[in-house]
């Protein structure tokens, strides 16, 4: 059914001074009860004193078929208005609202010719919406208006159209003088991007969360269309589609200007969009290492960084500089397993990278790395990272790290195992290195459980050309490439080291100092003689 | 009694009740639980302002900004009136032309001038600027005939009313 506009010939009463006080609604718009003939005015008042002031479906059935039938012999010029006399009945029999624009403009939701966007309000939670706000503009005739009230479609169950004089107000406000509500277009995309004429003042009316017509789809569409409208339409930040739903590989998938959904029936719908987007599209998209969305774009609870969680790795994207990082499984695993950006590591700082030496990749992080080499995937941290790091990295002595760095049990220090060597850590000490033969005797005197406790140096080269030594808690480690490494400490210690030590006339040690209760005293030999300490002197043998 | 919030300030009549109220802006979190709501509120970018409900009859909690959920409650000696606030950007616009809280007179009133038309009810709508800020003074009737019984009411509330600058 369309809208009957027609000319006026009613005279008017003169309202023009209303304006300049702020009432601008159409002093020539019909108004079926204040101007209408004795007819209609009998049908308002009967159908007032028959409602009680309140209404429901039946009784609102009953009084208009009374007074319908009242009136169906009643006078003439009550029949020859638009519409039929029970339909004109409808416009006092209805629930009071206007109808909607695709119910009386050929079934398009838009505003029909002769009204204008006026204003809107919102309902949330709208299930025509997908769960988003659902929002309500009224099309108002301009004035003069040319259209009549009247029901809008054949049964009393429809809405009425021209009828309601009112105005939202938020739209074309440089049109004062406004006609009645046309009808009502509903919309899931915001009304100031529906029509820039319009503001953004929000009105909210819950209540007609569920007002619909036979031509309005509550179908929310398929689970990407769902997501697109909860995300508020051409008005969220995936921008408008620039091409419709398509089938890819294991799922489907719609384009935006910002972004894409993705779906699968395992993971559901999921945006990604902005420089995460653009980061995934690098990466091959769904086609890529990282497969399809499991969630949609999150914030961190640091607020520094957004991300994406995709089914093999995450993209992260900064805050601060709109900077990407991209880390896929099993390096994200492994960060995951380390409690993520809250733990040991921080947040990713690059993409995965080879090493030079082509035995590895990895990824850096603020606090450390994680290397994948040889099946493994191991990360290194802290002042342990920064040693190895200090040494030579994986081309030092201790080359790639095969565990992750690990408590001693000592409720002290930790330790971390190297292809050809350890790391070691504690507060007062730092993080040292061990390898070789050196290593061998420390872990042959019980490492860090001995007497030697824990390394204050990693090993260092004594100079000669043939040697070296590193210096524990209590005592040092000396070796040669002639001579095994042995453990010299305490007062033997200072004595070695006043002669000079390894450079000094004793040489390298060829022993460990005798157990204690060895007769004459506890003997150590050196490569230029043997000491002895014997009542807590130390002499030459 | 007195109700001031939002720079809007009242002194209601006896057998008199308002709320200023000013819904919580989308994406902003809730103050406090009970004023928590399920789902999505709107979508960014709205901006609610300031609504006033005042009314010679007990409001329900739950109410349109224009007053749905009130007016079905109206009988013959009920008067609303909601004053609805507009941004900045509406001051100067022709729709917005007119100075001042309004006083009302019977002849503003029309059965067709509602959101929501109901029989016997009549409703008037005065688009105004006052401090700079832009309004919709909507009233509504329970009764067109009790027009004048009620409207000295009604306007003694609105001279009450005084909108202090943003």
């Amino acid at each position: 059914m369309t809208v009957a506009f027609r000319p006026r010939h009613r005279a008017e009463p003169a309202r023009t001074d209303l304006a300049e006080q702020g009432v601008h609604r159409d002093p020539g718009a019909h108004d079926p009860i204040a101007t209408g003939g004795f007819a209609q005015r009998l049908v308002h008042k009967a159908s007032a004193v028959l409602s009680g002031g309140k209404s429901s479906r039946r009784s609102f059935l009953t009084r208009t078929a009374v007074v319908g039938s009242a009136l169906a012999a009643g006078p003439i010029d009550f029949i020859m208005k638009p519409g039929t006399a029970y339909a004109y009945l409808c416009g006092t029999c209805s629930d009071g609202w206007t109808a909607f624009c695709c119910t009386i403009n050929s079934g398009r939701n838009t505003c029909p010719p002769g009204s204008f966007v006026a204003g809107w309000w919102k309902a949330d939670n709208a299930a025509y919406c997908c769960g988003a706000a659902r929002y309500i503009i009224d099309c108002n005739a301009t004035c003069p208006t040319q259209c009549s009230c009247r029901c809008a479609g054949g049964a009393c169950d429809g809405r009425k159209t021209c009828c309601n004089q009112f105005r939202y107000g938020q739209c074309n406000q440089q049109i004062a003088c406004y006609g009645p509500v046309v009808c009502r277009v509903a919309t899931c995309t915001v009304p100031w991007r529906y029509d820039p004429a319009c503001t953004t003042s929000s009105a909210t009316d819950n209540r007609t969360v569920e007002h619909g017509a036979p031509c309005l789809t509550t179908d929310c569409g398929t689970p990407i269309a769902q997501k697109y409208a909860a995300m508020g339409g051409t008005s969220s930040v995936l921008g408008p589609p620039l091409a419709p739903e398509e089938a890819i590989s294991g799922g489907r998938r719609r384009r935006y200007r910002n972004g894409n959904i993705y779906w699968t029936a395992a993971l559901g719908a999921h945006e990604v969009h902005g420089s995460i987007f653009r980061e995934y599209d690098r990466q091959g998209g769904f086609a890529g290492s990282y497969g399809y969305p499991t969630a949609d774009t999150r914030t961190s609870s640091d607020r520094r960084t957004r991300y994406v969680n995709f089914q093999q790795g995450r993209i992260y994207s900064f805050v601060s500089n709109s900077a990407t990082v991209a880390i896929p499984n099993p390096f994200f695993t492994k960060h995951e397993s380390l409690r993520g950006v809250s733990g040991y590591l921080g947040y990713p700082i690059n993409n995965v990278r080879p090493s030079s030496d082509g035995r590895s990749t990895y990824v850096n992080f603020e606090k450390g790395r994680i290397y994948r080499f040889d099946g493994r995937v191991v990360e290194i941290h802290g002042a342990v990272f920064d040693h190895h790091e200090a040494i030579g990295g994986v081309r030092s002595p201790i080359h790639y790290p095969v565990t992750d760095l690990l408590p001693v049990g000592d409720g002290r220090g930790k330790v971390q195992w190297f292809e050809d060597g350890f790391l070691w850590y504690s507060p007062t000490t730092g993080a040292q290195a061990l390898w070789g033969t050196i290593l061998g005797r420390f872990a042959e005197n019980g490492h860090v459980e001995g007497y030697l406790k824990y390394p204050r140096s990693s090993i260092k080269a004594v100079g000669d050309g043939r040697g070296a030594f590193a210096k524990f808690e209590n005592g040092d480690i000396y070796g040669s490439l002639t001579t095994p490494a042995h453990q010299v400490h305490g007062a033997v210690l200072t004595y070695y080291l006043s002669r000079g030590g390894p450079t000094g006339a004793l040489g390298y040690p060829l022993s460990e100092l005798d157990p204690s209760g060895t007769a004459g005293g506890r003997y150590q030999r050196f490569e230029g003689g043997r000491i002895v300490y014997r009542n807590g002197t130390v002499t030459p043998a | 009694m007195k109700l001031q919030s939002h720079g809007i300030e009242t002194d209601l009549p006896p057998g008199w009740e308002g709320r200023i109220s000013l819904r919580t802006p989308p994406g902003a979190g809730a103050r406090t639980a009970a004023e928590a709501e399920p789902g999505p509120l709107g979508t960014a970018g709205e901006v609610p302002h300031p609504v006033v409900h005042l009314a010679n009859f007990a409001l329900p909690e739950q109410r349109g900004d224009f007053g749905s959920g009130a007016v079905d409650l109206m009988t013959e000696a009920n008067v609303l009136v909601v004053l609805f606030e507009y941004g900045p950007e509406s001051v100067g616009t022709a729709l917005f032309k007119a100075k001042g809280v309004p006083t009302l007179r019977p002849d503003m009133f029309s059965a067709s001038a509602l959101q929501r038309t109901l029989p016997g009810q009549a409703g008037c709508q005065v688009f105004f600027t006052t401090a700079d800020r832009a309004f919709c003074c909507y009233t509504v009737l329970g009764r067109q005939a009790a027009a004048n019984r009620v409207l000295p009411q009604a306007n003694a509330t609105l001279s009450a009313t005084r909108i202090l600058p943003r």
